[in-house]
């Protein structure tokens, strides 16, 4: 008999509470500099590729989770038959390191990640490099004289550079980007599956390096058929944002030798550093 | 499209006054608020939400319930972080006010020691004013499942409030 009053004592004491709450005064929020930046939250979140959650699926009907499932396991068999027949199945990374080293020249797209538009990088590997800038600049870099030159056709001017030894070093690792490719030795690395790349089917790694910068990743998509790269990025480690990236390779085609002639051109102002 | 800043503009009010009657903490409930509408862009990216009221007060509610545990596991609880500012509403006389307030302190308290799923349909029911309907369909359960929830809920911070509990000792 004593329990009933306590009973509704405490009952009242939680009726209470959810009183007290809904007439809680909350002071006025949050903060104009807090909305600001939740906004700026949401674009930055809004504008990355949207990711599968695998955690939907476990709050998802059984129904649904078996219907999903046997459209996957259907999907991934068609993929696989699809695969084996058109290539006779995936590529090794050593493979890509073995092809890529008996290229002679190379062509492709230069990205910097704070450019809008991509360089256009020709070279006789291993020792001769012209970088077509999007603007009003051309550099041929000759590692068989040692020179470079830097071709401004707006002020029409030459400037030849000696760089020494230790600037050499350094251009080569930021500049000769394929060269160092190549020089890759097959070592640890993540393999990062079959991906569509500019069209084409291309197997992935991921390889941990400390050039062109220190603490870097390397990730290498290599043609299926060819096993050659079709685009090559590197990112600071821990970064999902490339620092620089080569993509629209093209391999073995004549380049011209005047492309890499460091004659001045008629007219042009010739400075020498 | 997600109109983004047609939903914090229009929203976002209600989704403060979740995040700060639980955790009672301005510096806590600014990033419960951030917390709550970045959750609420991935939820949107996989399904379409139909009714943005209850899925963000029901984000907001998780999102706190979250920080309230964390808070409570990390220093044991011992009062209310902005007990300076006034919270305790309508109470008028202090007497009454301090009253309420040390009420409120001990639901918050009581809630981090309940299964969360309890305390998220308690708090959706009885604070946020959402229908079992409304709970049962931002929970992802039946109603039915909504009844039970609550029911435990209610039984269990109704031990805890009790005055014999009150008077055990708090460790």
């Amino acid at each position: 008999m004593m329990s009933r009053p306590e009973k509704n004592q405490t009952q009242d004491r939680l009726d209470q509470a959810v009183e007290a709450f809904n007439q809680m005064d909350v002071p006025s929020g949050p903060p104009g500099q807090v909305v600001k930046r939740t906004l700026a939250v949401i674009a930055s979140e809004s504008a990355k590729p949207h990711t599968f959650n695998f955690r939907g699926v476990f709050t998802m009907s059984r129904i649904k989770r078996i219907a999903i499932a046997a459209v996957i396991v259907l999907a991934a068999g068609v993929l696989v038959s699809l695969f084996t027949s058109s290539n006779g199945g995936s590529v090794a990374f050593a493979d890509v390191l073995k092809t890529s080293r008996t290229v002679r020249t190379v062509s492709y797209s230069y990205w910097k990640r704070v450019a809008e538009k991509p360089a256009q990088i020709d070279s006789i590997l291993p020792d001769r490099l012209r970088v077509t800038a999007v603007g009003d600049e051309t550099n041929v870099f000759d590692l068989t004289n040692g020179k470079f030159m830097s071709l401004e056709p707006g002020r029409k001017t030459l400037t030849v550079f000696t760089p020494d030894q230790q600037a050499w070093d350094s251009i080569r690792k930021v500049i000769f980007l394929f060269t160092e490719f190549q020089n890759i030795k097959d070592g640890s690395k993540e393999s990062l599956g079959n991906k569509t790349i500019d069209g084409r089917q291309a197997v992935g790694f991921r390889i941990k390096r400390e050039l062109p910068f220190p603490a870097c990743v390397w990730t290498v998509w290599a043609d299926a058929k060819t096993s050659l790269p079709v685009r090559i990025e590197i990112a600071k480690s821990g970064s999902e944002v490339f620092e620089l990236a080569m993509s629209d390779f093209r391999f073995n085609v004549d380049l011209d030798e005047s492309l890499f002639d460091l004659t001045p051109p008629e007219g042009y102002k010739v400075i020498n550093k | 499209m997600t109109d983004w800043k047609l939903i914090v503009d229009r929203h976002g009010p209600a989704v403060w006054q979740t995040a700060y009657r639980l955790l009672n903490h301005h510096a806590d409930a600014c990033d419960c608020y951030q917390e709550t509408f970045l959750a609420a862009v991935k939820l949107d990216r996989r399904q379409t939400i139909k009714h943005w009221p209850a899925a963000l007060r029901t984000i907001a509610t998780c999102r706190a319930l979250d920080r309230l545990r964390r808070r409570t596991r990390q220093l044991e609880y011992t009062g209310d972080p902005d007990d300076a500012l006034p919270s305790a509403g309508n109470a008028t006389r202090p007497g009454e006010r301090a009253e309420a307030k040390e009420l409120m302190q001990q639901v918050r308290a009581a809630l981090t020691q309940l299964p969360v799923e309890q305390a998220q349909a308690f708090w959706l029911q009885a604070m946020e004013q959402l229908s079992y309907q409304e709970v049962a369909a931002q929970m992802n359960i039946k109603p039915n499942a909504v009844g039970v929830l609550i029911h435990r809920a209610r039984k269990r911070l109704r031990e805890i409030l009790s005055p014999a509990q009150k008077l055990a000792p708090t460790k």
